[in-house]
């Protein structure tokens, strides 16, 4: 047993609800690291994270970035030293077939590939036009953007957030990945979601959004009076067992866990079920687009609004398959053939949804304390793949945050002429997380967990808070 | 010890003053100074609290008057008060927030009693002055920090110790009661019969008692009665199926690779089928190490004659189970990161040393340098991944393979003087071919044909033009003379395959021109006749063929040409610094060529790097190989290095030679036609007498291939007894065996990388084991693993013994003498009982490093027995339980509940102890279900399987909801309870309800059921109404019974 552990501790901890609430350890529980009250170090100026993850690499070049040098180097040999890419097959300077434009009152240049973000939230992004990552390939390039390290056994954002703050929702996961349609684990598997080396109640849950069963295990196979006469039958033979067995926390633990899962049966589906969500609403989303991807991802952007309501830490949002030029489910922005095609439906897919969820979340006043990030592992090149696609470029990409204490209608950082690589104000993996504690009120090298023998952090031993960002 | 106040204070009370200067200074204060405080001022604290340095919190600690002054929050040191001084209280931990050496281990307490007393001395520091670089690069020199760390306590030799005077007859015993006598506490009494048995079987085997009766569960237990059940325990081949589990958690053993793609290890159940023949036959654990590094190497390997097995060299598949991204862009980081997992995997798992964390730096707390990293990196990376070989030496193989050439031979003679009938009448056919040939003539396309010629005759070309494309590229052959390349290898000849790897039979010697293979089955003779070169087959397309070059740094842009044959899905490939994966920028070719082929692979992309060339059979690769294929073959004999761009080698059309030479000024198609038929008896007489030239085997093989010379048994019924003998032998060929390994390459030392940074590479460090035990560098000619192996279990290395006896103790009773098994470093934990864990690990190797005696030796303990009630007091006094007074309630592991709810519902299969990996709803031990990186099992998952990236010594053992909803409503698991009850209900001796009830309480809690449990079962199948049971009743009883508690604990 744990002696850090009191008695009320363990019921506390034990008697919480959906999230994978675990008593990691209980055993022979690591007596340094484990045990840390859940507290921000400074304060916050977000609660809540909601994770837009494009995986497979949405083009810069085509989105956020705009460069006319390509249009009028269109067809010629990079002008510039190219490093390795991931398939070997380039081609030659490939300008964007999108047309760009400035919005809002900020006058932030969107491409024609999100109108509706353009139209409707140019004003509240603040997009960084200097990301870089280490690695070039997918699995890598997810791991090393969700946890910091490009290999599994690493704990996720997501994960560290919610050991850094604690669950603001006893009935609900702090974690919560959401899915829907054909939407999959990006490259990398289940890990990219993973508690790591921390207690298991960080680690995410996975909800299929439209699946009637969101959660694996979820529906009881007898009637419902049936399992509760089932239950009642445990828990006397429970009781039995605990007076032989003398009394132990962990055991009780294990009894209430029952009541949990017992309450998530009927919880969860109600949650995932979208009551009380207005037609307009409905329709703001597009939840039911004729476009089943669109709707599919609309209820996803619905949900992940509910979630944070309730309190839930970190939501990550996964996209859906268009089947386009090296687009699979686990990458479907990975155009390395036809990306004009791939982009152009894999925007039409989360262009209104996304739209729709930042006006939501500020027309309830959730925007302020919601930090929105929407990424890909990686960027573009600017040179095409064969001839009309794109490999994977690290080195110098887009992304953008909204909310959360961010400022509003900016851009920061900047690539070279041919968007390429990063030439003012480059911004890591390790940055951007730094930042995005820092927002939640953690000091990123304080947010630490003893394992094998080294104090791990989600910045590695890297990272600076892009003060620049924060509003 | 600490010291205490009190007897400081007085007495120095007065020197508070503090103001002494380096010339007040005693030469007794001066060497207490550098000797005790220097090193740990400089070592530890330093880094942060230096002037001109971070100086976080605004304080200096490296000289007198920064220290006086001292930071923020005043002063860091008040000379005399060892009570208020901030620095003792930082070093103390007596504050969460002020804890020192922050993000560190917390020092010695025989350092923070040093300090005490220097505080209590006055804090007498002779630093006037901020000390220079080269005095703080002194002070903090790796061999001075060495020296300080080498001191930590698993570092020390082990001590000889004898058990305490006691009344316990158990030595053990002696050693933990004697602890809990001082702790004034009593020990609980021993568990009752019924819950020890299950503790036992559990704990030994991971499966419930198999005892059916409940009577079985009442009586007495005695002492003998206990060690016979132990026994037998110990024999059963569960034993090794429940602890080879725990072994594969301490190798992060997987079945896959991870990352995109996930792609399996091949074999690796063959290591896991390994460790469970090994422990149950109690191999010694030493020898276990020993193979888990160089297995393939030991001079005197443990060899399996019922399998056929050399099991050693099974050991080292462990350092195939590494992670392996997906197409790295950089290769050269892909290969330090995979090895940096099996240096993490060795150390922790046999050392219980943290080496990993020396990548980049020295150790931040341990007596483990960058330099000791590199080292081992130096023998880790001075191998290739592969598909190792694992049959034990087979007596019979050579005489098998005598018998076989000898056959051939004749065959040979005989197919001889067959095929120069088939010369004679080679004119006529030619003249006037039949349908077959006409084709073959109509496909004769490209010059690379023999019977090239004859499709321009068809198309009306004049004999001496049809000779023409041959005649033109013979005159080339001039001009190419001469000409030189990169690298050039002519593996045709012994001098320059044997600078080469070649790993099977048919490889390990050039085949001379001529050379040919026979085919094992189906409608023809022949396989094929072979130009000079390596080749895999030429006894046998069963037989393995592994050829690797040597390490090639590719200082600019080449391209890389290969001239190789082969069939059934051989590869030839370039291995960019040993990934042996696939994918986008790392081709790799499967040889689909009966006849030697050149082919190209670009290199340009890998200017820079290291490659080696590999061909391999089809089930020898390391990660592409595929298991399945049992018939497989390649010949290779040119490997050519090209700067890009350049022209290709010239093809040089060795089948054309023996046909120009015979057709000389061929005016006539008859010239042609006997020309052809001169050629063939010429080199089928060069053939038979065993010196033929490239020429003449490939003309051989071109005819043969164009049905010119008859190749069917039908049509040679002469040689029906000889091609019968011949594959009658052949068949008892063995399929070798394989598993995940690694080959030796040239070796060479790793460079230290600057900052870890591997484009930074600096000086070479020598090949060697650890410089806290041994920095004598390896005077060795291959990698070093078996010099390592030694090293790793040698007598004065203290890690070894502590580390495993420790992990024994760790699984027989719920946590480690040491709490942090992988880690005995100084972030590890400090063992509860030092003396204790010494004599064990004495016990240990003087019982010949024995498994299951040791585990024998500890449950036969009184304090392994005890019930899990706590005795007065202990909740309190010793609420962690660390001194053993009762026996801890623990969850049963993911295997263990799985396997529980197989058995006790009679459903699983036990028969089957080896093969391939299975999905987990095969009723089939957890051990043998598939470990998939990127797909867990949901069930073992949610019960703290776990996840193979890093040795686990100690899971996990969490309490969340997955686990209540998987038995509450898995479909397995309610499919488990169904089984299970309908069994009960076809078995006429459980037809009485109440019996039925008294069976099932039996089987999953290995008690009797008591008369309450029994009226509440019964009243739960019953239905009110009608009194009696309803269909489904029985199954949700079985379910219920498998949702308690007590099922998946043990006491």
């Amino acid at each position: 047993m744990n002696p850090l552990l009191t008695r009320r501790e363990m019921l506390r901890r034990c008697s919480t609800g959906f999230g994978y609430l675990a008593l990691s350890g209980l055993l022979a529980a690591p007596v340094r690291g484990a045990v840390r009250p859940p507290a921000p170090h400074f304060r916050p100026r977000a609660k809540n994270v909601i994770f837009l993850y494009m995986s497979g690499g949405v083009s810069h070049l085509d989105s956020f970035d705009p460069k006319p040098l390509l249009a009028r180097l269109a067809g010629q040999p990079m002008p510039a030293k190219v490093e390795r890419t991931q398939f070997n097959k380039n081609g030659t300077v490939f300008p964007s077939p999108f047309a760009f434009g400035r919005h809002g009152a900020s006058g932030l240049e969107i491409s024609a590939l999100f109108p509706q973000i353009a139209r409707h939230c140019a004003d509240d992004l603040c997009v960084v036009r200097s990301m870089t990552s280490k690695v070039s390939e997918h699995a890598q390039g997810n791991y090393f953007f969700h946890t910091g390290f490009p290999n599994m056994g690493f704990p996720s954002a997501g994960a560290w957030i919610n050991y850094g703050l604690g669950t603001a929702n006893r009935d609900l996961p702090g974690f919560v990945v959401l899915q829907s349609g054909d939407a999959t684990t990006p490259h990398g598997g289940p890990g990219l979601f993973g508690n790591g080396f921390l207690p298991a109640q960080h680690q995410a849950s996975i909800i299929s959004a439209d699946r009637s069963e969101p959660v694996p295990n979820l529906t009881p196979r007898t009637a419902d009076a049936r399992q509760r006469a089932s239950l009642d039958f445990i828990r006397g033979a429970d009781s039995d067992f605990t007076l032989r067995a003398g009394p132990d926390p962990q055991i009780e633990a294990a009894i209430r866990n029952y009541e949990t899962a017992y309450r998530m049966q009927s919880a969860v589906p109600e949650l995932v079920q979208l009551t009380g969500e207005t037609e307009t609403v409905r329709k703001l989303y597009g939840i039911d687009d004729p476009h089943p991807q669109k709707a599919a991802y609309a209820r996803q952007c619905l949900l992940a609004r509910r979630l944070v309501e309730r309190g839930v830490r970190f939501v990550e949002l996964s996209c859906l398959n268009e089947k386009i030029g090296g687009g699979n489910a686990p990458n479907p922005w990975d155009q390395h053939g036809d990306l004009e095609r791939g982009h152009r439906a894999m925007a039409h897919q989360v262009d209104q949804p996304i739209a729709a969820l930042l006006t939501d979340l500020k027309a309830r006043g959730l925007l302020d304390e919601t930090l929105v990030i929407w990424a890909g592992e990686f960027g573009r090149t600017p040179f095409s793949q064969g001839t009309n696609g794109r490999d994977h470029n690290p080195y110098g990409f887009s992304i953008w945050l909204a909310g959360g204490g961010v400022k509003a209608g900016m851009v920061y950082g900047a690539t070279d002429e041919l968007g390429y690589r990063v030439a003012d104000k480059p911004v890591s993996v390790y940055d951007l997380w730094a930042t995005v504690l820092h927002l939640l009120g953690l000091d990123h090298e304080n947010l630490t967990y003893l394992s094998g023998g080294r104090n791990y952090r989600l910045t590695d031993v890297h990272g600076e808070v892009i003060r620049d960002l924060i509003a | 010890m600490p010291l205490r106040p009190a007897t400081f204070l007085p007495a120095f009370a007065f020197f508070v003053a503090g103001t002494a200067t380096h010339a007040a200074l005693s030469p007794a204060d001066v060497e207490f100074f550098e000797q005790r405080i220097r090193p740990v001022l400089a070592q530890d604290c330093y880094e942060c609290h230096r002037t001109g340095g971070k100086m976080k919190a605004g304080l200096a600690l490296d000289h007198r008057s920064a220290l006086l002054k001292g930071g923020d929050t005043g002063p860091a040191v008040i000379p005399g008060d060892i009570r208020n001084s901030l620095l003792l209280q930082a070093i103390r931990h007596e504050h969460d927030d002020l804890a020192m050496p922050k993000a560190g281990a917390k020092l010695d307490d025989a350092v923070i009693a040093d300090f005490e007393r220097w505080v209590a001395r006055g804090a007498p520091d002779p630093r006037d002055a901020p000390p220079t670089e080269a005095q703080v690069a002194t002070d903090k020199d790796w061999p001075a920090v060495l020296a300080r760390r080498k001191a930590w306590w698993s570092f020390q030799p082990i001590r000889q110790v004898s058990p305490p005077a006691g009344a316990a007859a158990h030595p053990v015993d002696r050693f933990l009661d004697a602890r809990i006598a001082e702790a004034a506490l009593s020990a609980a009494p021993r568990a009752e019969a019924a819950v020890l048995l299950r503790r036992l079987s559990f704990t030994l085997t991971g499966l419930p008692p198999e005892a059916t009766a409940p009577a079985d569960y009442s009586g007495e237990l005695s002492p003998a009665a206990f060690a016979a059940r132990v026994d037998a325990l110990l024999a059963s081949p569960r034993f090794g199926e429940r602890w080879a589990r725990h072994w594969m958690d301490w190798v992060r053993y997987a079945d896959s690779h991870g990352s995109e793609g996930d792609p399996a290890i091949p074999n690796a159940w063959r290591y896991r089928d390994y460790l469970i023949r090994a422990l149950n036959a109690d191999v010694p654990y030493d020898q276990l190490v020993m193979e888990h590094l160089a297995g393939d190497r030991l001079p005197q390997p443990r060899l399996n004659p019922v399998l056929g097995l050399n099991e050693s060299a099974l050991g080292v598949a462990n350092l195939r189970l590494v992670l392996h991204g997906f197409a790295p862009t950089d290769a050269l980081e892909e290969l330090v990161r995979f090895t940096d997992d099996q240096i993490n995997t060795v150390s922790k798992a046999f050392l219980g040393l943290t080496l990993s964390c020396a990548r980049c730096h020295d150790h931040k707390f341990d007596p483990l340098s960058q330099r000791d990293f590199t080292a081992w990196h130096g023998i880790f990376s001075s191998t290739a991944p592969a598909q190792i070989a694992v049959d034990a030496p087979d007596p019979g193989d050579s005489a098998l393979r005598a018998a076989l050439r000898e056959t051939k031979g004749q065959l040979r003679s005989a197919l001889a003087e067959a095929w120069l009938a088939d010369a004679e009448a080679l004119p006529a056919r030619l003249a006037s071919p039949d349908a077959a040939l006409t084709k073959s003539i109509a496909a004769a396309k490209s010059a690379e044909s023999a019977l090239h010629p004859f499709h321009l005759l068809a198309q009306g070309a004049a004999p001496a033009a049809a000779l023409a494309p041959w005649r033109n590229q013979f005159d080339g052959i001039a001009r190419h003379r001469g000409r030189t390349f990169p690298q050039r290898w002519d593996l045709s000849q012994a001098s320059d395959a044997s600078a080469w790897l070649r790993d099977g039979p048919g490889v390990a010697a050039v085949s001379a021109a001529g050379d040919f293979s026979l085919a094992a089955e189906g409608d023809r003779i022949v396989g094929g006749i072979h130009p000079a070169g390596l080749y895999s087959h030429p006894d046998s397309t069963k037989d393995r063929g592994l050829v690797v070059s040597p390490r090639l740094r590719l200082g600019e842009k080449y391209d890389l040409w290969l001239r190789v044959s082969g069939a059934g899905g051989s590869y030839a490939r370039y291995v960019v610094q040993n990934y042996p994966r696939q994918g986008t920028v790392y081709p790799v070719q499967k040889i689909d060529d009966l006849s030697p082929r050149w082919i190209k692979q670009s290199l340009e992309y890998w200017e820079g790097d290291q490659i080696h060339i590999e061909f391999s059979t089809a089930a020898d690769q390391p990660v592409l190989a595929n298991p399945a294929a049992t018939r497989s073959w390649f010949g290779v004999s040119e490997v050519l290095l090209v700067r890009a761009g350049d022209p290709g080698p010239f093809e040089a059309w060795p089948f054309a030679a023996p046909l120009l030479a015979a057709c000389g000024d061929a005016q006539t198609p008859a010239d042609l036609t006997q020309g052809f038929a001169a050629a063939l008896r010429l080199s089928l007489a060069a053939w038979k007498e065993g010196r033929a030239t490239d020429g003449d085997a490939e003309l051989l093989d071109q005819l043969l291939r164009a049905g010119l010379l008859r190749n069917q048994p039908a049509q040679l019924p002469g040689l029906a007894p000889l091609l019968v003998a011949w594959r009658t032998r052949e068949a008892t060929l063995r399929i070798p065996t394989r598993a995940p390994g690694v080959i030796e390459m040239p070796a060479a030392d790793a460079p230290l990388f600057a900052r870890g940074d591997h484009r930074q590479p600096g000086e070479r460090v020598p090949r060697r084991f650890l410089e806290a035990i041994d920095a004598t560098p390896y005077n060795v000619t291959d990698s070093g693993r078996l010099a390592l192996a030694r090293d790793l279990v040698r007598r004065d290395n203290p890690l070894a013994a502590r580390v495993i006896v420790n992990r024994v103790w760790h699984h027989l009773f719920g946590r480690g003498l040491v709490a942090t098994p992988d880690n005995f470093g100084r972030m590890g934990e400090l063992p509860s009982h030092p003396e204790l864990l010494d004599w064990l690990a004495n016990w240990f190797i003087e019982h010949r490093w024995s498994i299951k005696a040791l585990v024998r030796l500890l449950v036969t303990s009184d304090a392994w027995q005890r019930s899990s009630t706590p005795p007065a007091d202990a909740t309190r006094r010793d609420p962690d339980n660390r001194l053993l007074s009762h026996a801890s309630v623990r969850r049963l592991e993911a295997e263990a509940i799985r396997d529980g709810l197989l058995a006790v519902s009679g459903e699983l299969d036990t028969d089957q102890m080896s093969g391939p990996s299975v999905a987990g709803n095969v009723p089939r031990r957890s051990v043998y279900v598939r470990v998939k990186r990127n797909d867990l099992d949901p069930f073992l998952a949610a019960f703290d399987a776990p996840v193979p990236a890093a040795p686990v010594g100690r899971r996990d053992v969490t309490n969340v909801p997955a686990q209540s909803l998987a038995l509450l409503n898995a479909p397995f698991v309610r499919q488990l309870a169904e089984r299970w009850a309908a069994r009960l209900a076809g078995d006429p001796s459980y037809a009485d309800p109440e019996a039925r009830v008294r069976a099932m309480y039996a089987a999953a809690f290995a008690r009797a059921a008591t008369r309450d449990e029994v009226g509440r079962a019964l009243a739960f199948v019953g239905d009110p109404a009608t009194g009696s049971a309803r269909p489904a009743a029985w199954a949700d009883l079985a379910h219920a019974l498998f949702n308690t508690k007590e099922f998946i604990f043990l006491r």
